[in-house]
Order: C-alpha cells, then sequence, then structure tokens
C-alpha cells in the first residue's frame, strides 16, 4: 500500500512516513503543496495524509484541485485548528477524514488503515479467502489458523492481492505499491520477492505457486479459486 | 437621573417659571390696579365733600346738609379747616394732612386707605363764600374688599399654575416616553447582538434622524469590532497552528521512536528532532508572551537615556555563541557616547530580535551588525545582515504577526514569525519610525529612529569623525 505524506514541518514528516514505512506502508514524502499536488496527481496512491496549512499551496486547495481532477484517492487531512467549522471546511472540501494535531501516532495508524480499507471497498480488518485469513490491523497473516512467518514488506504483498483478487498486477503496479520513490529497483526484485512469499506460503500448506499465479508478459494475480479449493481440503 | 426624569424636570421648571413669573406680574397688576381704583373713588368722594364745605367768616367750617348730613359710616371723613378745626366721623390713626393717598395701619377692622386733598387756592366764587384754600379733607376706605378680590385672583392664578404644572408634567413625561421608545428598541437590539454575532446590524429603517445617526454609529463600531474580532481569531488560529506543530512533532517523533527497538544513532536522531522542536515551541511561548507583555498600556512607559554602545556590546557578546553556531559574524559600529531616549529593557530585546532575525536567515560565512549613525535629533539605529534581503512584495508584510515570507518558509529555520512583530510593537510603543531598506551589495537593513537621549547630543557629535574607535567586533 504506497501512502503519500504531504507535510511541511520536516521532523513530522520524517517520523510520520517513518513510523508508516515501519507499518509496512510505502511512504513517499511532500514538503509543499505544488509538488504535493503534482505527485498525488501522478501516482494512484492508496491513501494520502495531507497537512492543512502547507507554503505554496495550502491543503484545502491542493485537495479541492486534486478531486476536481477526478482522483478519489482517500485523504487524511491533518490540521493545526480544532474548532469545528475547520474540520466541517475539511470534510467539505473532500477530505474522507481529519486528525487534529499533536495526536497519537496510533490513532493516525489505524486512521489511515480505515482510509486504505475503505478505499478499497473493505468494511473491516480481516480478510478470508478459503484457508487464508488476513488482519490488516495487526498485520498478520495465516493459513489454516497457522500463522505465516512474513516481513512487513510481504504481508504488504499479500495485502495487496488479497484486497483485489483476481485482479493482475504488473511488476511495475507491484514496485509502486511497495516501494516508494526513492527506492531503486532492479527489474527482477519483483521476481525474487513474490518467489518468497509463494515459498512461505507452501511451508504452509497452501500451494504458493497456484494461488499468486503468474500471468506470462502481464504480472502476477491472486486466484481465489486456487485459495478457496485448498481452503476446503 | 433618567433622561425621562430630567425632560420632566425641565418641562415643570420652565412651566413654573414662566407661569409663576405671570402670576406674580399679574398679582402686582392687581395690586396696584385695586389700589389705583380705591384711590380714585376716595378722591371722588373727596371732592364730593369739598364742594359742599363751606368756610365761614370766622373760619369755622360748615358742610352742606348740616351736621345731620347722614354719615357713611363706610367712608370716614376728616375735615381740618384753615383755623386747625377738624370736623369728620370716624376714629381712624388719620395720617398727617401732608401726606397723599397712604394706607393706615392700625385700625381694628384692618387696613385702611386715605386720601388727602388739601383744598388750592383760588376757587372762591365769592358771592358770601370765603375762600376754602387751606382746607385738608381726607376720606378713608376699606382695603378689604378689595385685598378679598385679590386673594381670590391669587388663589385662582395659583389654581391655574398647579394645573399647568401638573398638566406640563404629565404631557413631558408621555413625549419623553414616545420619543424615548425607539432608543429602548435600539438598545433592546444592541444587547441582543453577542460577542458571536458581530455580523448582526441594528435596524436603521424608520428611525428618526437623529436616531439613524446613532444606529449607524453602533453599526460602525460593529463592523470595527467585527474585523477586530476576525484578526484576532485569525491571529489565535495562526498561534494556535504555531503551537501545535512543534507539540505534534515532538509527541509523534517520540512516539514512533518508541515503537520498537533501535540503534543509538537512531534515538540520537530522534531526540535531537525532539529538541529542536520543543525549543522551537519554548521561543514561540516566550514572543507570545513578550507581545502579550509589550500590549498592555503601561509597558514601555520608561524613559531614560540609554548610551547605544554598551547595550550593543552586550547584545552581541550575548547572541555570539549562536552566530558561531550558525557560522556568522557580528559587527559592531556604534561610536561611544551616543545616547537614546528610550526604555532601556524593551530597546534592548529590539536589537536583541533583530539580530536573532540576521541570524536566522543569513547564510552561514556571511556577516551581520549593528550600526547607529546620528542625525538631526535622532538616532538612527540599524541592524544589517549579507542574507538574501526581504523581496519588495514582502516588505508591508515582514512586520505582521505570524507573517513568515517565501524563502523563511522554504529555509526551514525555526522562526516563530513573531520576531519583527516584536521589534514594531517595541518600535511603535516607542514612537519610532522603522524602516526596512536594502544593504548596498545585497542584504536586508532594519532601521529605527530614536530621539537623542539628553547627554547624547554633545559627545556623540563629537565621536563622528572618529567612530571606529568604540567598534568591537565579534567572531565566531
Amino acid at each position: 500500500m504506497r501512502i503519500l505524506v504531504v507535510e511541511d514541518a520536516r521532523a513530522l514528516a520524517r517520523s510520520i512516513a517513518e513510523g508508516l514505512s515501519e507499518e509496512g506502508y510505502s511512504v513517499d514524502l511532500s514538503h509543499d503543496g505544488e509538488e504535493g499536488l503534482h505527485l498525488a496527481t501522478e501516482i494512484a496512491y492508496d491513501g494520502i495524509v495531507l497537512d492543512r496549512m502547507l507554503p505554496g499551496l495550502d491543503g484545502l486547495t491542493l485537495l479541492r484541485r486534486l478531486r476536481q481532477g477526478g482522483r478519489r484517492t482517500p485523504v487524511l487531512l491533518l490540521t493545526a485548528l480544532g474548532e469545528l467549522h475547520d474540520r466541517v471546511a475539511g470534510l467539505d472540501g473532500g477530505a474522507d477524514d481529519y486528525l487534529v494535531k499533536p495526536f497519537a501516532f496510533e490513532e493516525l495508524v489505524s486512521r489511515v488503515r480505515a482510509l486504505v480499507r475503505r478505499g478499497l471497498g473493505q468494511a473491516d480488518n480481516r480478510v478470508v479467502l478459503g484457508s487464508l485469513e488476513l488482519d490488516l490491523g495487526a498485520r498478520v497473516a495465516s493459513v489454516g489458523g497457522v500463522v505465516l512467518d512474513l516481513t512487513a514488506r510481504e504481508f504488504a504483498l499479500v495485502e495487496l492481492f488479497a484486497l483485489s483478487p483476481g485482479k493482475t498486477f504488473s511488476r511495475t503496479a507491484i514496485a509502486e505499491k511497495l516501494y516508494s520513490e526513492e527506492a531503486d529497483l532492479d527489474s527482477n526484485v519483483i521476481d525474487v520477492f513474490v518467489g518468497r512469499v509463494r515459498r512461505k506460503l507452501d511451508a504452509a500448506g497452501m500451494p504458493g505457486s497456484e494461488v499468486i499465479c503468474t500471468r506470462r508478459g502481464e504480472g502476477y494475480r491472486l486466484d481465489p479459486a486456487a485459495a478457496a479449493a485448498k481452503g476446503k481440503r | 437621573m433618567t433622561l425621562r426624569a430630567k425632560i420632566v424636570a425641565l418641562v415643570v421648571g420652565l412651566t413654573l417659571a414662566l407661569l409663576g413669573g405671570l402670576a406674580a406680574f399679574l398679582g402686582g397688576s392687581w395690586s396696584r390696579w385695586s389700589l389705583d381704583t380705591l384711590d380714585a373713588e376716595l378722591t371722588d368722594r373727596a371732592a364730593g365733600i369739598a364742594a359742599r364745605i363751606e368756610v365761614k367768616r370766622d373760619g369755622r367750617i360748615e358742610m352742606e346738609g348740616g351736621e345731620g348730613a347722614p354719615r357713611d359710616t363706610s367712608h370716614p371723613v376728616r375735615v381740618i379747616g384753615p383755623g386747625g378745626e377738624i370736623v369728620g366721623h370716624g376714629t381712624l390713626p388719620w395720617p398727617s394732612p401732608e401726606s397723599g393717598a397712604v394706607t393706615v395701619q392700625g385700625a381694628p377692622d384692618g387696613p385702611w386707605r386715605v386720601v388727602t386733598r388739601r383744598l388750592p387756592a383760588g376757587e372762591d366764587e365769592g358771592g358770601g363764600r370765603h375762600a376754602r384754600a387751606g382746607v385738608v379733607v381726607q376720606v378713608a376706605g376699606q382695603e378689604a374688599p378689595f385685598a378679598a378680590l385679590g386673594e381670590r385672583f391669587r388663589e385662582g392664578l395659583l389654581a391655574a399654575l398647579v394645573g399647568a404644572l401638573l398638566l406640563g408634567g404629565v404631557a413631558a413625561a408621555l413625549l419623553a416616553h414616545l420619543s424615548l421608545r425607539p432608543l429602548r428598541r435600539l438598545a433592546t437590539e444592541v444587547e441582543s447582538i453577542g460577542a458571536t454575532m458581530l455580523d448582526r446590524r441594528v435596524g436603521e429603517d424608520g428611525l428618526d434622524p437623529e436616531l439613524r445617526h446613532v444606529a449607524r454609529s453602533f453599526n460602525e463600531l460593529l463592523g470595527r469590532l467585527e474585523q477586530a474580532m476576525q484578526r484576532q481569531r485569525q491571529l489565535v488560529s495562526r498561534a494556535s497552528h504555531s503551537l501545535r506543530t512543534p507539540t505534534a512533532t515532538i509527541l509523534t517523533r517520540a512516539e514512533v521512536a518508541l515503537r520498537r527497538d533501535r540503534s543509538p544513532e537512531e534515538y540520537r536522531a530522534a531526540l535531537a528532532d525532539v529538541a529542536v522542536a520543543a525549543r522551537e515551541s519554548s521561543t514561540l511561548v516566550t514572543h507570545l508572551l513578550t507581545l502579550a507583555r509589550l500590549e498592555e498600556p503601561r509597558a514601555n512607559a520608561v524613559r531614560q537615556p540609554v548610551p547605544l554602545e554598551p547595550l550593543a556590546a552586550e547584545v552581541a557578546r550575548l547572541l555570539a555563541p549562536r552566530a558561531a553556531e550558525a557560522g556568522l559574524a557580528i559587527e559592531v559600529d556604534v561610536p561611544g557616547g551616543l545616547a537614546v531616549r528610550a526604555d532601556p529593557a524593551t530597546l534592548r530585546e529590539l536589537l536583541e530580535a533583530l539580530l536573532d532575525n540576521a541570524l536566522l536567515y543569513t547564510p552561514s560565512g556571511g556577516r551581520c551588525g549593528v550600526r547607529a549613525e546620528p542625525g538631526a535629533g535622532t538616532i538612527s539605529l540599524s541592524v544589517w545582515d549579507t542574507g538574501p534581503g526581504i523581496p519588495v512584495a514582502e516588505r508591508g508584510q515582514v512586520f505582521d504577526r505570524f507573517f513568515r515570507g517565501v524563502a523563511a518558509q522554504g529555509s526551514g529555520r525555526p522562526g516563530s514569525g513573531l520576531g519583527l512583530a516584536i521589534v514594531k510593537a517595541i518600535a511603535d510603543a516607542h514612537g519610532a519610525r522603522l524602516t526596512l531598506g536594502e544593504r548596498p551589495g545585497g542584504g536586508a537593513v532594519f532601521s529605527v529612529e530614536l530621539p537623542l537621549g539628553e547627554d547624547g547630543k554633545v559627545s556623540g557629535r563629537a565621536q563622528v569623525g572618529s567612530s571606529r574607535r568604540g567598534a568591537t567586533r565579534t567572531r565566531p
């Protein structure tokens, strides 16, 4: 899941990015409105954490332009203005959620998680595909009750597939979702990565290469039928 | 005293003065007229009696009709003959024959009016009658009937006066009530406007011109209040933003750092960020408190001669560690002996804030400094730097609270946005002109023009030629 953080207070932006990365998100950072709008328009983020007061282009204007451009990316507005009419203005401006500074980081994480989930049409934190179960809140995946030993990024890959079962993701799309802009990737990094996840699924008794199958020339997809079939066994 | 009471009192007072004056005048006139009438009647009677008098050759007086003439008891008469013979009736304390018309007191039945007539000579028609010259006729009449009439007249006047006063008072009260009604409505309307409804206005329609003026004044006042409140709200929300951002940084940085075990380097980096943010919020709080203190009417009340050279040297010394940290040199070029008339404490804050500003925005390796130049009755104290300067477009706003220029925002430097507002507040309190210009060769120059201190004049001029003597230099 890829998140954009637009926040001009650099130390704050840095720690939000760090915390979210450790939660398995790939995070892009921007310190001003113009650049933030450009990034948000160009890249299909799963969520945007947007500061309301920014130099150059302020957060509300950025949000309005983004919505006018047709981008429905879920947005969590951060603000230091706690008054009611500011909240209303933020939500009316097209924000999906609102958080007043200073905030507890746990709250930011759970709001971002809910934001991303809602953006993907997922109502709660539990995703079940046959015997494969994901707890998006605890960032834990299990097969038939046995917990898989996944890194944050590996979990993010399973999550990406599981939230859009049957959808084919190109290597570029996967790289975009799992790595932030700064990461310089070799073309086969994703293949190696998918291979590792498949092996971990195999180890848990689920045929990895059938569940995450290769579409030659296109990329990878999660086969819901395969996951369900193995689940019945 | 309410306005209504005042109006009623005014009307009643005026009525009392006018009608009372009229009544007094009429009463006086009445007394005079009644006496005149009585006097005329008595004079008539005296003439009648005189016509009936006969003075015999022996000087005796005889009245036509003789002694047996009917006596009019209501009009006693006394006739004094030329020989001093007195004829008449009625016992009164008669006045002397020399008086004209007088009132005599002392009779048991009230005051009497007595008209005395001395018959003139040459009225003798001859034919056995002797001249009556020298005969004195006195006729008296009671004043009581006239006085009683006068009393009734005065009573009538008094009743009319009281009536007029009552009527006038009631009418005045009614008038006051009616004319104050729109004022009361206005008051009710104004009272209903709370602090959160300053966008409301008082209705000006249907009011008399005078009250419309009042309503308009109210509305203008409301407009000014609304603007002031809006500015205040903006300030509060900016202050809130400026306070919450470093707090959020501290909290988030610490919470994220504590989420898992980290290397000492990572902890150190987190703590460094926390320290910077904490310093930022502490500076902000200090600046806000300084501004609040400067806003108090009695702040800045002190005015005394402040020698500039020691002040500038001290501030430069205080900021030297900061300058060293920023890789900058502070140059002090203030001739010794110059003094300005100012509040030493706030002047020091002004100098500190200006130098602080220069240190914040001048890139490492640059220079900044303090200069003082005497002018006509003033001394121009300026702080310059070799930084990027302030764009012309921003010069009008740099002294506004929480304004941070584009360069300042982009710099990522932790300015509170209040330093120059503090400078402005102090300069304003001193009535000093504050200007912002460009330094030849690049950089900003802030100058304050302060009045000369008493002892600054002579020695200041003497020092101009050798101004560098007092200069000190602080190197990082």
